[in-house]
């Protein structure tokens, strides 16, 4: 018999298995009873049975043996058979576990006594066979099942918290890639909220030389991992300037070289708009080419109070939609006061509380407005745009860069 | 040759979780004219959905036919829907099948603008000057315009 040694050695089941074979324990204090039942089991050769003859070792073989169902006397010396129930209740590996209560008669309030301290069925002892092996199979099936579903829940809940860790560290990954602020005659700042943990917005600038300095900032289509690592792919080409014999200075040069690399049929049909512009310091001039990107706004001029909004618009569609096709490049030139705001359409294409959406003239007329007050624009927009939305969680990424060119000294 | 609509086009996979398709698909002459039912589509596997029901429409036609997107009751567009589009446009170039798009909001004409779009897709007002337009009598291009 060393499965039972096994069984009894066994600690506690933590967790009922649900792969257990069909188990039946029954609990009562005379043999005669342990006996008929054994015979009436005795055909069915799938169904294993256990007879423990002492209710005070009711729970510990019930832990050693990890019954589908117990059958447990209601009347036993020692032990009043309800709080037996109770026990086996409170106890964690037959919390769950069917109970058969069996008695020699009918009492109704016996009955509902047992059925609200937990029991799952009655039967006055002895029952028929064929209605025993029926109710002993309804209820070990349904345990079954539901231990079964117990653990594909455990397992569905374990692989989530994995995979939002995962998602966690790539989020982390994406925003060490995002630009520290930038000053000096030339002040950056920005602001990043993404919709999903892991958005399809990047953006960066750098200095290509002592005269040059490149600011961009892409959006790719839909949200979440694929989106964002078509962006960082993206990204990582332009921080790392490596298109091969691009001139990082043309703005129409790289993003039709960025549309020849990748053509949405290769990206798992993704594709990004872009604004790339890049900042000559000698000459004080943008030049600036944009790929189906909202256009990015400059307010330049001799000073604040006359500058005027110049809106950089796109040259051509998207990155990655159509093939072959190039991009051509813009030329401004910046008045002493030059403020420039690059941004995603996540800071616009906002959903109102009613239902109707943000226009994009609309959001100008507003920025504009803020921009007229000298206020940093980013927190001022971010949180008008939460409050029209009803929500601080976003529809889409919300990505805003805002330039400050100091004049030339 | 009789192009008939019943045929497997608006029949998503079986292995798709959800089998209800999404175009409504109509003849108008020599026109299909194709008509996405619900008004937004916003997540991705809708959107996986419309573009494999665009990609039988365009494997049925033949060469020479006509399709005609009715934007109709839609009212938004997601990024990626219009990669879709893209997708379904950049398909009946390959295979010769004149596409044209009619009846779009206000509210998606400003995004189909801003991304350039309205410079390459075949846009017309509505479903009237949309046939005509095949028919090469643009209202567009007509004399009393």
């Amino acid at each position: 018999m060393s499965d039972s040694n096994t069984a009894q050695h066994k600690a506690p089941a933590a967790t009922p298995r649900a792969d257990r074979p069909l188990t039946v324990l029954l609990i009562d204090d005379q043999l005669i009873v342990g006996e008929s039942v054994r015979r009436m089991l005795a055909s069915e050769t799938d169904i294993a049975f256990h007879f423990c003859q002492d209710p005070a070792k009711a729970i510990e073989t019930a832990n050693a043996v990890e019954p589908t169902v117990i059958l447990q006397d209601l009347v036993m010396p020692d032990i009043d058979g309800l709080q037996l129930v109770r026990f086996f209740r409170a106890n964690k590996a037959t919390r769950e576990t069917p109970m058969i209560v069996l008695s020699s008669k009918e009492e109704p309030v016996i009955k509902a006594r047992a059925f609200a301290l937990g029991a799952n069925d009655y039967l006055v002892k002895l029952p028929d066979p064929v209605e025993l092996i029926a109710r002993i199979r309804y209820h070990s099936r349904a345990y079954m099942n539901r231990l079964e579903r117990d653990e594909a829940y455990r397992q569905l809940a374990e692989s989530q918290r994995q995979l939002a860790e995962e998602v966690s560290l790539a989020a982390q990954y994406v925003m060490s890639l995002l630009p520290p602020t930038l000053s000096g005659d030339v002040n950056i700042d920005w602001r990043f909220v993404p919709s999903t943990q892991l958005g399809g917005d990047m953006f960066g600038y750098h200095w290509l030389d002592k005269d040059n300095l490149a600011i961009y900032l892409l959006d790719v289509s839909g949200h979440g991992v694929g989106s964002s690592l078509l962006a960082v792919s993206a990204m990582n080409l332009l921080s790392a300037q490596s298109l091969p014999s691009t001139d990082f200075r043309d703005p129409g040069e790289v993003l039709t070289r960025l549309n020849e690399i990748f053509q949405m049929e290769k990206q798992n049909d993704k594709y990004f708009t872009m604004w790339y512009g890049v900042y000559q310091r000698p000459s004080r001039t943008l030049v600036f080419s944009n790929a189906g990107h909202p256009a990015a706004l400059l307010y330049t001029g001799t000073s604040a109070a006359t500058a005027e909004l110049v809106q950089l618009e796109a040259a051509g569609p998207p990155i990655g939609m159509i093939d072959g096709i190039p991009y051509s490049a813009s030329m401004v030139e910046l008045g002493d006061f030059a403020r420039l705001l690059v941004y995603s359409d996540g800071v616009f294409e906002i959903e109102n509380t009613d239902g109707s959406m943000w226009q994009h003239s609309e959001f100008v007329e507003y920025v504009s407005g803020l921009r007229k007050e000298g206020e940093a624009i980013g927190d001022r927009l971010l949180a008008y745009v939460r409050q029209h939305h009803g929500s601080p969680m976003l529809a889409d990424d919300f990505s805003i860069l805002e330039v400050q060119i100091e004049p030339n000294s | 040759m009789a192009w008939t609509v019943e045929r497997n086009i608006v029949q998503v996979d079986s292995t798709e979780r959800n089998p209800v398709a999404n175009l409504k698909i109509e003849e108008r002459g020599e026109v299909v004219m194709v008509t996405l039912i619900q008004s937004r589509i916003v997540d991705e596997h809708t959107i996986r959905a419309v573009g494999s029901e665009f990609e039988k429409l365009t494997l049925e036609a033949a060469a020479d036919h006509k399709l005609l997107l009715n934007f109709k009751g839609v009212d938004y567009m997601s990024s990626a829907m219009i990669g879709q589009i893209m997708r379904l446009h950049k398909k009946c170039k390959t295979d010769g099948i004149k596409l044209k798009f009619c009846s779009i909001c206000p509210q998606i004409m400003e995004v189909f603008k801003i991304t350039s779009l309205t410079k390459i897709l075949e846009i017309e007002p509505n479903e009237e000057t949309a046939l005509a337009a095949f028919n090469g009598t643009s209202t567009k291009r007509g004399w009393f315009k």
